[in-house]
């Protein structure tokens, strides 16, 4: 089914039909010379690959935006409690909302930074969160919350900015929210935590899949721009290495690594991309890291299954976003349940992101599915298994010109500084394949740009 | 029990290296069962150190070197009383339970497990495989191969896979156990133990002599879910890789 309630989808499209279609092209020429790349791993070869886009934007309403902007606001603010929590006293095992073997058990579950304080107790300073709009009662469901390390802003950001240039008149006849503060927003947030110093984005290099956003963020928050073998630790503080030989200190650091290769002392110790003994620094309590260390613990596709009821234990509120249906391998009734109904469900294993370890249980031939069974009891923790949300189709404009379906999601970004800001836009990803439901950027997906629409005035 | 130690480490390196950045688990954990009295700690050439503790609240020490150099040497001197080793502390205990990286329930540790004929309770059980660990293994000096694997198949290891083994086996019979690492008087080696929690208490375990530990001297430095969170030294350097490590630990009686 396809996602076109709103009236500003034929309002888009009367512009469109009027615009020159040459100017359609004029858009893709700009945005390959900005070479908006997403780099992949294929069959272990690195290809640096255009992240196909379309120019029909997913178009939210003003009060579907304020719906969101609340649904998340209290979904991350109950996360961040969780970490502060999980990470100090652990209240929330003690009391059995969540059984603390569940915690222990997960990898992502880090102790040697419990009781590790973090400046203004904020952990959940920048945040992604997946969500699809149910064509079954039109819900927003959250899919994943991506708290660790989310990319994408900068491509809906890149392509809202070319087509400023390319189709004024759309942002003349609909009264779209202005997105391109979101760098100085996230300038405020470093702002606010840093301990003393400069603030830094630390990138592992331009091999990384989402080195272009690394590179625009610095440019538009005026922080650095910094490799690993940039950044020095001395004494108990960390360092920029400038090029006449003087050091900056650095007070906050947005660090698009992973915790594993952070710190070659303290995690991997094969990281060459990180910075040696900056977990001691953090530690000591005078360097920010955005987002904190040990986060993936809030994120774990496991403990997402506890999410509402993280919002009614620490704020004793009512979840505004609902989770998909989920089952837990772990609790033995969900498993006979997901043992039962493996054709319908979709498996994910709790230790793989990015789409990769997502199965659907309709897709398996027997002998995979037995397989996969026999996983699941040796280790039921390591899955969860998900009902199909059968989500909304959103047009694409195709080569030929005609619009046709794909399945779509929405991330949605976050900045946790002073309060908690919800960006009006956001990445909106589709599959290339009509009839697939994987949209990720890893799996070869393509994206669109949010417009989020003003209250007329 | 007051009793003076002095514990040596040294890392020498075939050919100098440079941009050091090291962290070492030197100085003795302070808990229910031991008081830090005194101590004194010194790196060679007068390095700088910085202290700060991770999750488990063990004390860290961490520096830089940036110069070229052949070694890295630190000796911490001072002074501890050491009680009975039955404690309990803050930690949550199910932190224990699960299995861990380098202490798995792989099927070798299953199999084994299987085997044996168990007392019935936490106890005796913990008593039993301590034993049995002392009077069926090897202890080596030097690492032949890695991993609980080949020490149950050559039954032959270092402390750690001892250690290692007691942990699996004890957490797979539902007893939380965790990794010691810390020194015993005269070994020429780091010493590494277990503490395992029954009846509201950790308790010592030294599978390498067969023992619960009970008014010996043990000096504890350091503790994790296994070896990998509780590492005596962790470094990160440019240069070949060969480093020899070398330790030494004294503990004398205070006889005041």
């Amino acid at each position: 089914m396809i996602e076109s309630n709103s009236p500003f989808y034929d309002t888009f499209k009367g512009i469109l039909n009027t615009i020159d279609k040459n100017r359609v092209q004029e858009l893709l020429t700009y945005m390959n010379t900005e070479a908006i790349n997403f780099n992949l791993f294929k069959n272990n070869a690195f290809i640096e690959r255009k992240f196909p886009f379309d120019i029909i934007p997913r178009i939210v309403s003003p009060s579907e935006f304020a719906y969101l902007e609340k649904g998340i606001q209290q979904r991350i603010y109950a996360l961040n409690l969780f970490l502060e929590d999980i990470y100090g006293v652990q209240k929330i095992l003690k009391d059995g909302i969540i059984p603390s073997e569940f915690v222990f058990s997960s990898k992502a579950y880090l102790p040697a930074f419990a009781n590790t304080p973090v400046a203004k107790n904020i952990r959940v300073h920048i945040s992604g969160i997946d969500l699809v709009k149910n064509s079954v009662g039109d819900g927003w469901v959250v899919l994943e919350d991506n708290i660790r390390v989310p990319s994408g802003v900068s491509y809906p950001l890149s392509l809202r900015l070319l087509t400023r240039k390319v189709f004024p008149e759309f942002f003349e006849k609909l009264p779209i929210q202005d997105v391109r503060d979101y760098p100085k927003k996230l300038e405020a947030a470093m702002d606010y935590v840093n301990t003393g110093g400069i603030n830094v984005i630390l990138t592992p290099g331009r091999y990384n899949s989402a080195f272009y956003e690394h590179s625009y963020l610095a440019k538009e928050s005026g922080a650095i721009l910094a490799n690993g073998e940039d950044l020095v630790v001395e004494k108990d503080k960390v360092y920029l290495k400038t090029y006449n030989g003087k050091k900056a200190r650095v007070g906050a650091i947005y660090r698009r690594l992973d915790d594993d290769a952070l710190d070659p002392v303290e995690f991997h110790p094969d990281s060459l991309i990180g910075v040696p003994n900056i977990t001691q620094a953090y530690r000591a309590g005078n360097v920010a890291l955005m987002n904190s260390i040990g986060n993936g613990i809030a994120d774990d596709k496991g403990i997402y299954y506890f999410v509402p009821a993280m919002i009614k234990y620490y704020m004793n509120e009512e979840p505004i976003l609902q989770n998909a249906p989920t089952f837990l391998a772990f609790f033995e009734k969900d498993r006979n349940h997901i043992l039962q109904n493996m054709r319908t469900l979709v498996i994910k294993d709790v230790a793989e992101a990015g789409g990769y370890g997502v199965v659907f249980g309709s897709q398996l031939t027997k002998s995979e599915r037995e397989k996969l069974k026999d996983a699941i009891i040796a280790e039921p923790r390591r899955f969860i298994a998900q009902e199909v949300i059968e989500f909304y189709d959103i047009e694409c404009l195709d080569e030929a010109g005609t619009f046709s379906p794909r399945k779509a999601d929405l991330r949605m970004f976050s900045i946790y500084g002073k309060d908690i800001f919800v960006w009006p836009g956001g990445l909106t990803r589709f599959a290339m394949d009509p009839t697939s439901y994987i949209v990720n950027s890893s799996q070869g997906g393509g994206f669109k740009d949010t417009w989020v629409l003003k209250e007329h005035r | 029990m007051k009793v003076n130690f002095s514990y040596d480490f040294t890392l020498t390196f075939d050919e100098p290296v440079r941009n050091h950045h090291f962290c070492l688990r030197m100085v003795p954990h302070t808990n229910a069962i031991q008081t830090l009295l005194d101590w004194k700690l010194n790196l060679n050439d007068g390095i700088p150190y910085y202290q700060t503790r991770d999750g488990f609240e063990n004390h860290l020490v961490y520096g830089y070197c940036g110069k070229p150099h052949r070694a890295l040497k630190a000796n911490i001197e001072g002074e501890i009383e050491l009680s009975t080793y039955i404690y309990h502390d803050q930690e949550p205990v199910e932190l224990y339970l699960p299995h861990s990286t380098l202490a798995p329930l792989c099927e070798d540790v299953r199999d084994f497990s299987r085997s044996l004929k168990l007392p019935v309770t936490d106890f005796r059980k913990a008593h039993f495989l301590t034993q049995l660990l002392y009077e069926q293994f090897r202890a080596l000096e030097e690492p032949k191969a890695k991993g609980i694997k080949t020490f149950l198949l050559y039954k032959e290891g270092i402390s750690q896979d001892f250690s290692h083994l007691l942990i699996a086996l004890l957490r797979s019979n539902g007893i939380p156990a965790r990794f010691v690492n810390g020194f015993i008087d005269g070994v020429n080696k780091t010493h590494t133990w277990v503490e395992a929690f029954m009846d509201g208490d950790w308790r010592g375990l030294d599978p390498q002599s067969g023992i619960f530990i009970h008014d010996e001297p043990y000096i504890k430095i350091a503790h994790g879910r296994d070896f990998s969170e509780c590492q005596i030294h962790r470094g990160s350097y440019i240069g070949k890789r060969q480093h020899i490590l070398k330790i030494m630990g004294r503990i004398e009686r205070n006889e005041q």
